[in-house]
């Protein structure tokens, strides 16, 4: 540890360092040739690129701009997550585009390849001219991907300005499953073994008794999924039986330079699945499809030669010719995707090959193809070749939001997937919107009972950010018909709805606040006054505000007197007939402010410290706070409740005795589905009726899928006696609920299985189904992807919206449009990623047909959300 | 902002010398400050506000200790513990947070008290090159203290000193008392700035051209879920190759452009791996850090100086902090210990290796041997996989047929190619500082071809951050 030198190191330093033996000359030229190569670079990029499509330049000057509109909305901490995001975009930019890199690289990368047979980042090269995709070698090599500790540390290395990747695939399956079954629709999971699996031989030497090579977790991951109840096919155990000379032709069974399987590969496992359908899931005999098969060779290179991105002109490796079986409809068609089918096929770039042209492999020749032939009935396909696990499913949502509901008329969801995407996917779950949908699932009951009378009749009020800004919603208990209850107003956010004892009142409040995160301190607004029958709306006070740390802001005292907090935070009561106020709790308050309960005994603030009141003395005996947030009353001043820790569990107090029990575990099973992370919870001025929201286990209460639910309870002791019911399905945030119960039948309400959800009707918007021309104007667009994010591949589209400003043939579906574009062709940027807002063309919108182009292909939509609004597709030449 | 990136080389380092060359000589600290920030600021925007306060904590600090005089112990010392604790705990929350809470937590499950875990949301982001800049910026309070320098009246020059992009996120760790002369006078030269690019383009090789292509190997082998003996211990020596490369290219490349702008850093590594005792490793390896921990944390402890026991442990701790300061997680506590007990067996035994007796080639190759089990540690993703590799290493692990492919990233012509050029210059070449002391044509044009091969090479590389960016 200790050195002895007795000279110092800034003397070492200047003495070593600081002097250099070197000529004028040299001196001279070393440091010119170094400045003149780090400045020729940029300058020759600058001049070369800046103006062109694309450009990230542009996208750098944009990111301020969008950082400070973000700020204005959501902080200064998202100001810092765009700027971050905005800044690693244009580096990727920078780097995907360098016009001098890419010409030298490619060179030196074509020398590392044939003399040091060196790959990338990507590409492993192996033996005899195999190549293999980096990521899938990875899966197979490294350590179980169910590993608690692997999960950790992929869950923790997601991007800072990004939410973390989500990398255990069970929980996304078993929500998959669960969701598709409340549809009454069976799950069939396909993962697809990778290329080294199966074809080791190109890394390593005699392997053949060993195949298929597994993840460590693999086996693991099928016997959790049957432990689901979750069919599972995996093809590897076949293929290699094939390898192994048992039975069938003896092709490889993926192509050498590309990450794909082979044809013969690919229709083995489709018969194989064929086969694994019959004895596992029966499907009904199908109406015939007469369907044909006759042999084409094609030709082509692969994906992972791209990759490595070698100069065309000189080769190292050859195309590759394979045969494949095309399927024809009885009039000699090319096979096309059936939506009235019962079998939907959703998977990624291993279904697209040999179906979807663009990839250089030939068409109507894929995997849904072969499984539609051998099962002999139509099937329907929806694959995305880049995105990860989540694209296909988050592609049947946006579709089902968009009123293109895929699942109706499904019986089966077959899911396949490369094995890959279990070491390295992000499994976020993805939500399915409740469409019109298929035949329910046999043990659901329907929403009402047999003699048509609902168990529950009554109000249910909540807020909603279904358009982007928070509004009050509500619907009936009895009927799935959903509405927006308070007025669309720029910029005003509302919340903390409140039913009046008689439901015939309601009170929110509405505030300037952003509407993605709580405000830092409580801001006040304009307490509102609705009436129901009429659907009238006055202004009851102008500087109301919650009790801080949580939506609720006013209790109802009796059927005219409210309670709520003033914007100093001071308790007032208000007559909201005569407009006469007065004050309960005088002293100002900060952040945290007293609420009363309607009996004006207790008095709790932000965090749940029940304290009782003396309204003789106006004094609050402040009590020590409980752990959690959103305390509340019930109404007979009975009982306190509020969530103790995160989603849950929900507990009361019985604030005379002081005893604590439970209304709802945290995750508590009782809850149907997967929604079972709980918050907001509220109960009914009768005391029967628990409300609450809950979600699959996502926090973020402004942008995570809290749904609402309901469920009886024992106004007596504040237990459910009764199972929740799903009363809200939307993708959107739903919260801070208020019910009120008109009339309830127990035993009909408990005779009703607890997965059968009174299901929210969502409004079908208009789509156009034929083509139409129309000329509009840029509003938006999303950002284009890197190459990076989209990696093996190197399209891409994006979603831009357009204001119609005349429909020039055709039917336009409003006077909005949403339309996705190409923003990368072959990794080359497209004009439409660089046209400003408010440029005006002629766009022609493709029918139908032309969406299963669109659908392979990662779409990347960072709009805002907009329910309703169905994304057609624009071709541009 | 990584050295080894398009954006660095080719937009960053340009403007920022020619703006720095044009500007007359008051304003290019300002300028050198604003691109610092501004370099920092591209990691991640919201750290700057960090730095802002603890230069701005340490200038007051450093600014109040000058003023008064040598006898007002008191004042003086509370000034300096000011400095220390805030920049103490701006480091501990910031980098031991979640080590914290995850060790706490851990601990209660072990007890069976698992439903008494901390059940926080928070996690704490650490913020690039903390652990770099606040030992820098709490050394100038020291040397004030102690009378080795005294303060700088410009706010803009201290500023500068803590954030100065050259050697910012991964060191060398320069004391102030090294850098406080050339703050405020320096020469700028040819001969400077030749040798800067010199410094910088071997640099710039070491990082791409050796220590990437080795880290592609010791990855394929430490993210291996099964490894037989042979694959594994190559893959630690990648490793050890790839760190020595990518932290000293690094150094190479922060000397370079700190003689670009007139600055003279001192020297952080000599040739480690020819070290012939961990004692002799620790004269050559981190060498900014090793003397920053003995200057201010070793003989302040009392050093060798209360006998023999108080030495060991005094050389325990320090090597112990030392593994922490490296990351927070108990591998590279245990990476710290084992190099801590190590270095008091030598001191037992004179500073001398338990191997002194045997001729230098074998010494040097003992040290090296020992090295490479530590390096296990700490690269291993926690204290159970450096476990599960150590027991690969020596063949008492189960391999899995999986394991034979990994073979297939490890020996390619350019790994193998890669891996031997790396041990060639580890134990054979002269180190950078030797090598451009006379800096003739032939060498000048060998820089420059270096420079160009490592900037192609970096195209086909994607993002490579060096290692020493997550300390």
């Amino acid at each position: 540890m200790e050195r002895h030198d007795h000279e110092s190191r800034e003397a070492q330093a200047a003495r070593e360092v600081g002097h250099t033996e070197v000529g004028r000359a040299t001196a001279r030229t070393l440091s010119g040739v170094f400045l003149a190569a780090i400045l020729a670079v940029p300058l020759i990029e600058i001049v070369l690129d800046a103006r062109k499509p694309g450009s990230p330049w542009s996208e750098l000057k944009a990111v301020p701009a969008r950082a400070v509109e973000v700020a204005r909305r959501s902080g200064v901490l998202a100001f810092n997550r765009e700027l971050l995001s905005g800044m690693n975009r244009f580096e990727d930019g920078l780097n995907e585009r360098s016009f001098v890199a890419a010409r030298a690289l490619s060179r030196f990368q074509w020398i590392m390849t044939r003399h040091l047979k060196a790959g990338n980042e990507q590409v492993v090269l192996g033996r005899r001219g195999w190549l293999y995709f980096r990521p899938a070698l990875d899966h197979i090599t490294g350590p179980g991907f169910l590993d608690p500790r692997a999960l950790r540390r992929r869950q923790a290395g997601g991007k800072g300005w990004g939410p973390s990747p989500k990398p255990d695939p069970i929980p996304a399956l078993a929500d998959f499953a669960s969701q598709l079954a409340d549809r009454g629709i069976a799950l069939v999971v396909v993962p697809i073994p990778v290329k080294a699996a199966i074809h080791p031989e190109g890394l390593a030497r005699d392997m053949s008794r060993d195949l298929p090579l597994e993840n460590p977790s693999f086996q693991t991951f099928m016997r959790r999924l049957a432990e689901l109840d979750i069919p599972a096919y995996s093809p590897g155990e076949r293929l290699a039986e094939v390898l192994r000379g048992k039975s069938g032709p003896q092709w490889p069974h993926f192509l050498r330079t590309d990450t794909h399987w082979t044809p013969s590969a690919m229709e083995a496992t489709a018969k194989g699945l064929a086969d694994f359908l019959a004895k596992n899931v029966p499907l009904p005999e199908a109406g015939a499809a007469a369907l044909s098969r006759e042999e084409a060779w094609v030709e082509g290179r692969g994906d992972l030669v791209a990759l490595l991105r070698l100069p065309a002109m000189r080769p190292l490796f050859l195309p590759e010719r394979v045969p494949i079986q095309r399927v024809l409809s009885s009039s000699g068609e090319p096979w096309k995707a059936d939506p009235a089918a019962d079998v939907l096929v959703l998977g990624d770039s291993f279904t697209n090959v040999y179906s979807q042209g663009e990839l250089g492999w030939g068409h109507a020749a894929g995997f849904a193809e072969q499984l539609s032939f051998l099962l002999r009935r139509p099937v329907d396909k929806l694959a995305v070749n880049a995105g990860g696990p989540a694209a296909a499913r988050e592609r049947l949502a946006s579709a089902i939001v968009s009123g293109q509901d895929r699942l109706v008329g499904k019986r089966l969801v077959i899911y396949a997937f490369s094995a890959r995407e279990l070491s390295s996917g992000d499994w976020r779950l993805v939500d399915l919107p409740s469409g019109p949908s298929s035949k329910p699932r046999a043990r659901a009951a329907p929403a009402r009972t047999k003699a048509g009378t609902p168990p529950a009749r009554g109000q249910l009020v909540w807020e909603s950010n279904r358009g982007g800004d928070w509004r009050i919603w509500t619907r009936r208990l009895e009927s799935p018909a959903a509405r927006m209850l308070s007025p669309r107003e720029d910029g005003l956010q509302h919340c903390c709805a409140h039913l009046s004892p008689d439901g015939s009142r309601l009170v929110y409040l509405s505030r300037a606040v952003p509407n993605d995160q709580y405000p830092e301190l409580e801001v006040a607004g304009e307490l509102r006054l609705v009436n129901l029958k009429t659907g009238k709306t006055r202004a009851l006070v102008k500087d109301a505000r919650p009790y801080g740390w949580g939506n609720r802001a006013a209790v109802w005292r009796s059927g005219s007197e409210v309670i709520y907090i003033d914007g100093k935070g001071r308790t007032q009561i208000l007559d909201v007939d005569s407009s006469s106020t007065s004050t309960l709790s005088g002293e100002p308050q900060g952040t945290l402010a007293w609420l009363f309960d309607a009996t004006l005994r207790s008095a709790v603030r932000g965090s749940p410290a029940f304290s009782p009141y003396d309204a003789a003395s106006g004094r609050i005996d402040e009590r020590p706070k409980l752990r959690g947030c959103e305390p509340y009353f019930s109404h007979d001043g009975r009982f306190g409740f509020w969530v103790e820790g995160a989603g849950g569990p929900i507990r009361s107090i019985d604030l005379s005795s002081g005893a604590l029990s439970t209304v709802l575990e945290h995750k508590d099973p009782r809850i149907p589905g997967s929604q079972r992370y709980a918050y907001f919870p509220m109960v009914s001025r009768d005391g029967r009726m628990f409300a609450f929201g809950a979600s699959n286990g996502d926090h973020d209460h402004f942008k995570s899928n809290y749904d609402i639910f309901v469920a009886p309870v024992d106004p007596r002791s504040l237990q459910l006696i009764g199972a929740p019911m799903r009363m809200t399905s939307h993708p959107a945030s739903d919260r801070y609920p208020d019910v009120r119960v008109e009339t309830l039948d127990l035993d009909r309400w408990n005779s009703q299985a607890p997965n059968a959800p009174v299901s929210e009707a969502t409004p079908k918007p208009s789509v156009a189904a034929l083509a139409f021309k129309v000329r509009a104007s840029l509003r938006a667009c999303s950002r284009p992807p890197s190459l990076r994010e989209i990696s093996p591949y190197r399209d891409a589209l994006i979603v831009c919206e357009w204001s119609v400003i005349e429909t020039l043939s055709g039917l336009a579906p409003g006077n909005l449009v949403r339309a996705a574009h190409w923003a990368l062709r072959g990794g080359a940027s497209q004009p439409i990623t660089s046209a400003a807002p408010g440029s005006i063309r002629e766009l022609r919108f493709e029918p139908d047909p032309a969406r299963a182009l669109f659908e392979g292909y990662p779409v990347f939509d960072t709009l805002n959300a907009a329910p309703g609004l169905a994304v057609h597709y624009a071709p541009e030449k | 902002m990584v050295f080894s990136s398009h954006l660095f080389v080719y937009y960053f380092l340009p403007a920022t010398l020619l703006v720095y060359y044009a500007l007359p000589r008051r304003g290019r600290h300002l300028w050198l400050l604003l691109a610092s920030y501004f370099f920092y600021g591209w990691a991640n925007p919201a750290f700057m506000g960090l730095m802002v306060v603890s230069t701005a904590i340490d200038y007051v600090c450093g600014r109040k200790i000058g003023a008064l005089p040598a006898e007002a112990t008191r004042p003086r010392r509370a000034w300096l513990i000011v400095s220390i604790v805030t920049n103490l705990s701006l480091l501990g929350f910031f980098k031991y947070f979640n080590f914290a809470l995850d060790s706490y937590n851990a601990l209660l499950a072990a007890g069976g008290l698992g439903h008494h875990q901390a059940d926080l949301a928070l996690r704490v982001a650490l913020p690039l090159g903390i652990s770099f800049y606040t030992f820098q910026s709490m050394s100038y309070s020291l040397d004030i203290y102690r009378g080795r320098a005294r303060p700088l009246h410009s706010v803009i020059d201290f500023a500068l000193y803590v954030s100065l992009f050259p050697q910012l996120v991964a060191g060398p760790i320069i004391r102030f008392s090294e850098l406080a002369d050339q703050l405020r006078e320096r020469a700028h030269t040819f001969e400077k700035f030749s040798r800067g690019v010199a410094f910088f383009s071997l640099g710039m090789a070491k990082k791409i051209l050796l220590a990437n292509p080795c880290g592609f190997a010791a990855d394929a082998a430490f993210n291996a879920g099964s490894l037989d003996v042979l694959d594994a211990w190559t893959g630690v020596t990648a490793y050890a190759f790839q760190i020595y490369f990518d932290f000293s290219g690094y150094s190479d490349m922060a000397i370079g452009l700190g003689l670009m702008f007139g600055f003279v850093f001192p020297k952080n590594f000599n040739s480690p791996y020819l070290a012939e005792s961990i004692t002799d490793f620790w004269r050559r390896w981190h060498i900014s850090l090793s003397t920053w921990l003995r200057d201010y944390l070793y003989l302040p402890l009392g050093g060798n100086r209360n006998g023999p026991f108080r030495t060991y442990v005094n050389l325990a701790i320090v090597m112990l902090l030392g593994g922490l300061w490296h990351g927070a997680a108990w591998n590279f506590v245990v990476w710290g210990a084992i190099h801590g007990l190590w270095l008091a067996t030598e001191r037992a035994m004179g500073k001398q290796s338990l191997y002194a007796g045997l001729p230098r080639p074998v010494r040097v190759a003992f040290t090296f041997f020992g090295v490479l089990i530590t390096w296990v540690f700490f690269r291993a993703a926690d204290l159970p996989a450096a476990g599960r590799y150590l027991l690969s290493m020596f063949g008492l692990l189960d391999v899995q047929p999986s394991a034979a492919l990994v073979g297939a990233i490890l020996y390619t012509p350019y790994s193998l190619a890669s891996l031997a050029i790396a041990a060639l210059i580890v134990w054979f070449a002269s180190q950078t500082w030797d090598w451009t002391k006379r800096l003739t044509a032939p060498k000048a044009m060998l820089s420059l071809a270096c420079l160009v091969l490592a900037l192609i090479a970096m195209g086909s590389q994607g993002f490579n951050p060096f290692i020493y960016f997550n300390f």
